[in-house]
């Protein structure tokens, strides 16, 4: 009598489906998930944020040394339109503090402002040449009011804080130096980024501000009108407006919104004061790439 | 950036020598248990009846396989999401085919006609050190029996 082992079915402990398609799966649907958790943290970091007290984000910006402003004359000024704007926009209420925002003036040819933790607001000289009127600066002005009276700053400090924490316990980088490296970047000196609808919250309540102040909000749109006429287009936006709504929505946005809440359109537009002309005239000097100072109309 | 060109780098290695090595083994092991498939291996604990006692000796087959790169990172990602873990039940369930197939070896070399009381055993060679090693040891072994002709 003899006896044999029977041939084995292939396939029955082993899968037949080719090796790649399996991971491709698995790379994507694990990416994805991370993607999601990784979004959602920074939502609810975001939201969290917005609670914490605006002393304590007071303190936190204590740790960021600030640069003394490079011209007192010029930051008084511009201190001096902030508080009446942060009056305007009712700011010591909301945030329950005496004096919630200091301006920084530097005498660099960036045209950009921007608001950060602390109520801090840095003005670049940049951009107070590009401005052609008291009421432009204004506006400029009141936006980086409302995103400190909108509490952006910390809003984006603990979003940002958050998302590099969860990649780099995904990613195994240390977590030490990267949270480091975010509190550090996101500090004083350096823009923190708003979301869209951010940008276009600040843009009403710092035009409500301003129409408050001026009575009108005539000449406000002028600088985002002056920036679409300019040659070339978006393609050489300066730093202020690359993060911001387009110019050409921005402008029907702000003429809609001052329809839909009856603010006049109509009225005088100040020209900007004595004290900076001066000033601008005293130090221009020749940039690598000229500004069209005709199409600034004073 | 360098981490991710690495990482991809080891996948393609993994992915481009892993598969060739299995294709190869499967192909040697369906080849092999045809040529053995006369000397049967059965897990019975007993042997047939014979007449006369036949003489009995102890018969092994051991191999040790490593996961590549490619099935570690698959099957890391699986760990996540749950499931079948296919790219190991290929790497195991070569092993123990071959295991089978060097035991059966060894008692054809032996003279022996048949392996009863078949049993098979697994070591995991990465106990402690979980990212550095990753090999598993299958361990075949069972009693062959050596009956004259007639």
């Amino acid at each position: 009598m003899e006896y044999t082992n029977p041939k084995i079915p292939e396939g029955i402990n082993t899968t037949t489906e080719h090796p790649l398609k399996e991971f491709f799966i698995l790379t994507a649907g694990v990416l994805a998930l991370i993607a999601i958790v990784v979004f959602m943290l920074g939502l609810a970091a975001q939201t969290i944020a917005r609670k914490i007290p605006f002393q304590m984000e007071l303190e936190l910006a204590k740790n960021y040394q600030v640069e003394p402003s490079s011209n007192p004359e010029i930051q008084k000024y511009l201190q001096k339109l902030a508080d009446r704007l942060a009056t305007a926009q009712g700011l010591s209420k909301t945030l329950k503090t005496d004096s919630p925002v200091t301006v920084h003036f530097y005498e660099d040819n960036i045209i950009n402002a921007f608001a950060t933790l602390g109520g801090n607001i840095i003005f670049y000289r940049g951009m107070l040449e590009k401005l052609p009127s008291e009421n432009a600066l204004a506006l400029v002005m009141s936006h980086e009011i409302a995103h400190i009276k909108l509490r952006h700053p910390i809003m984006a400090l603990g979003r940002g804080v958050v998302i590099g924490l969860a990649v780099s316990a995904i990613t195994g980088a240390s977590g030490q130096g990267l949270t480091d490296q975010i509190l550090g970047d996101a500090g004083l000196l350096t823009m923190l980024k708003f979301g869209r609808d951010q940008e276009q919250e600040a843009d009403k309540t710092g035009l409500a501000a301003v129409a408050k102040i001026y009575g009108h909000i005539n000449g406000t749109t002028d600088l985002f009108e002056m920036f679409n006429e300019l040659p070339g287009g978006n393609q050489q936006l300066p730093q202020f407006l690359s993060s911001h709504p387009q110019n050409e929505n921005r402008i029907k946005f702000i003429r809609q919104y001052s329809i839909d809440n009856n603010l006049a359109t109509r009225g005088k537009i100040l020209p900007m004061p004595k004290l900076i002309r001066k000033y601008l005239e005293s130090t221009s000097t020749p940039t690598p790439a000229p500004a069209p100072k005709e199409k600034i109309k004073n | 950036m360098v981490d991710l060109i690495v990482l991809l780098v080891l996948l393609a290695l993994g992915y481009g020598f892993g598969r060739y090595a299995e294709k190869t083994h499967y192909r040697s092991i369906i080849k092999r248990e045809k040529l053995l498939r006369k000397i049967p291996a059965i897990a019975s604990k007993f042997p047939p009846m014979y007449r006369n006692p036949p003489e009995t000796i102890l018969v092994t087959g051991g191999i040790v396989i490593s996961v590549d790169y490619f099935k570690r990172f698959v099957a890391s990602l699986r760990n996540i999401i749950g499931g079948r873990i296919t790219s190991y039940e290929s790497l195991l369930d070569r092993a123990r085919r071959e295991a089978i197939l060097r035991m059966k070896e060894q008692a054809r070399d032996q003279g022996g006609s048949m392996v009863f009381n078949v049993k098979i055993e697994t070591a995991s060679i990465s106990k402690g050190r979980k990212n550095t090693i990753g090999s598993v040891e299958v361990f075949a072994y069972g009693t062959a029996l050596l009956i004259k002709s007639n």
